[in-house]
């Protein structure tokens, strides 16, 4: 497409150009780069939001208690039945005996008070752990009410407020996403376009020329694109930068947090680049009609 | 020398065929018509001088040529590029085909002098060693090869306008548009890039001078067209031979201000 020279014009075209537009390159840069941060930390909210949402919803069971007296064969069909059931990721068997043991456990000084009871009151159960798609609370109550039809089975518990409001949280804060992403990028694509208007305007001349001398419309645009593209790659990585640091610092108050990982931090990166560039572009159209 | 020997009229042979021809050209902006019916040729190595107060569409014929605007009516034809075919990404093509120089220099401040008429050859990707070379040589031709490394605001007014010029020829052009190049300068300064005009001229190159400055070109015995209202009032015919003979020798044997040193 270009010739070496050509090339190699280029790039000192956008090291002079940066030269001289230290300051306002800079400036902009930065502020790109607290929108982005602003996206990102967000986004980052979002996740690890995600995550401890999932990390309840995995204790999400479904407590199926077991008649008085239910031979060990009948236990084995239901619990056969159960696995069969769309849904159902694991069944776990607590016997009378292990029931007791474990709320003697939770009960911990105060099991003393077990002690006044002749035998153990507690019934036995099932424990059934479900797939992460069944983890909805309409899922949970098709799934409860489908359970007591089952002969040997006594009572059925969820959590199913518990999970409702969860669940409510998790969609509020992806539409909260959403809404602020979408205000990122216009902010963002906006102060690519004020940057380029000014390094337009302080070139203004040095592209007349261009166009007078045969300068190609992608010669032109060229060194502006790339400009675009660099300024969005180091305002990324600037902000990644900026969480990291505040995400290190937020871990010592409440534990550990997930971050991006290496794949997503470069994704993120080559994204900025090319919605940059891309912003460099239309406005370059805007502002020449080129 | 060698060009020495060859005959002046070599460009105004019976072979003279027109570099830029304008036929029935109209250009309107809205309602206003800043050019109506211009019928107008210019011979390959023709000498133009485009005549008329501020206003009566010498810029606007320029423009035309140079094609930065295209007529409302009829049709431009420059160096084989038609003005009613004309592509947008053929416009680049042309441009390197046409030397254009203005009345403000339109020299890029933040570049030595050199790097203002190497300028139309990085934009067009050519070698380094060819574009060191050429600007060179052209530098020697306008005389400002010792100015070389000098920044435009460094320079006298004139100056400024032989960088322009030189930039113009980096493509070596069919022909050379000059907007009022000599609008900022002071009449004897007007007077050197004239000479240098007929100069490069003389190489070869057509040109096409605007200026509303009648009395500085009337002493010239050169073509005139003059321009009124958007239409041609005039067109005096070029009287042959309008450089005595000696000048013109003059001009080819004066030593070039400052050539460049052997070697470099």
């Amino acid at each position: 497409m270009f010739t070496d020279s050509q090339v190699r014009y280029l790039f000192r075209e956008l090291l002079r150009s940066f030269q001289r537009l230290k300051g306002v390159s800079l400036v902009s840069t930065l502020i790109m780069s607290v929108a982005l941060t602003m996206l990102a930390l967000f986004t980052l909210i979002t996740i690890n939001l995600h995550a401890v949402a999932r990390t309840f919803q995995n204790e999400i069971e479904i407590v199926a208690f077991l008649e008085e007296d239910l031979g060990t064969a009948s236990i084995q069909e239901i619990e056969q039945r159960l696995l069969q059931h769309h849904g159902v990721a694991s069944v776990s068997f607590v016997s009378k005996d292990d029931a007791l043991k474990e709320f003697t456990a939770q009960l911990g000084e105060d099991s003393d008070l077990l002690d006044v009871l002749d035998e153990n009151p507690l019934p036995a159960s099932l424990r059934i752990s479900l797939l992460e798609e069944a983890q909805t609370s309409e899922r949970l109550a098709l799934l409860a009410a489908w359970l007591r039809e089952i002969p040997g089975v006594e009572e059925v518990r969820y959590g199913d407020q518990w999970v409702e409001r969860l669940e409510r949280y998790v969609k509020a804060f992806l539409v909260l996403d959403v809404v602020l992403g979408a205000l990122v990028v216009a902010s963002a694509l906006f102060v690519v376009g004020n940057t380029v208007r000014l390094t337009v305007m302080t070139r203004e001349r040095s592209i007349e020329v261009m166009r007078l001398v045969g300068a190609t419309d992608w010669f032109i645009r060229v060194p502006f694109v790339v400009e675009g593209a660099l300024q969005g790659a180091v305002a990324a990585g600037l902000a990644m930068a900026v969480l990291w640091a505040v995400q290190r610092y937020a871990t010592r108050f409440v534990g550990p947090l997930v971050f991006y990982d290496v794949g997503q931090i470069a994704g993120f990166v080559a994204l900025c680049a090319i919605v940059s560039a891309f912003g460099s572009l239309t406005s370059l159209r805007r502002f020449l009609r080129i | 020398m060698t060009n020495a020997t060859q005959p002046v009229v070599e460009h105004a042979g019976p072979e003279r065929h027109p570099i830029v021809s304008l036929s029935h050209v109209t250009k309107r902006y809205g309602k206003r018509e800043a050019l109506r019916d211009i019928t107008l040729q210019v011979e390959h190595g023709g000498f133009v001088f485009v005549v008329g107060p501020s206003g009566a569409g010498k810029s606007t014929l320029l423009r035309l040529v140079y094609m930065e605007e295209f007529p409302s009516e009829g049709q431009v034809t420059v160096a084989g590029f038609v003005s009613t075919r004309m592509r947008r990404n053929r416009i680049p093509h042309l441009r390197r085909k046409v030397g254009l120089i203005f009345q403000n220099f339109k020299l890029l401040e933040d570049r030595n002098v050199f790097e203002n008429v190497a300028f139309p050859l990085y934009v067009i990707g050519s070698n380094r060693n060819y574009i060191r070379k050429t600007v060179l040589d052209i530098l020697g031709r306008v005389g400002l090869y010792q100015k070389r490394n000098s920044f435009p605001h460094e320079l006298s007014g004139g100056e400024q306008q032989r960088v322009a010029i030189a930039r113009a020829l980096a493509n070596s052009p069919y022909v050379l548009l000059a907007d009022e190049p000599t609008g900022n300068l002071d009449p004897v300064v007007a007077r050197e890039i004239l000479k240098l005009l007929f100069r490069i001229n003389v190489a070869g190159t057509a040109v096409i001078m605007a200026t509303h400055d009648h009395d500085l070109v009337r002493q010239y015995r050169q073509r005139i067209v003059h321009l009124e209202h958007g239409e041609i009032v005039q067109d005096e015919s070029a009287m042959t031979h309008w450089v005595p003979e000696k000048d013109l020798d003059a001009w080819r044997e004066e030593p070039l201000q400052t050539q460049p040193p052997e070697g470099e």
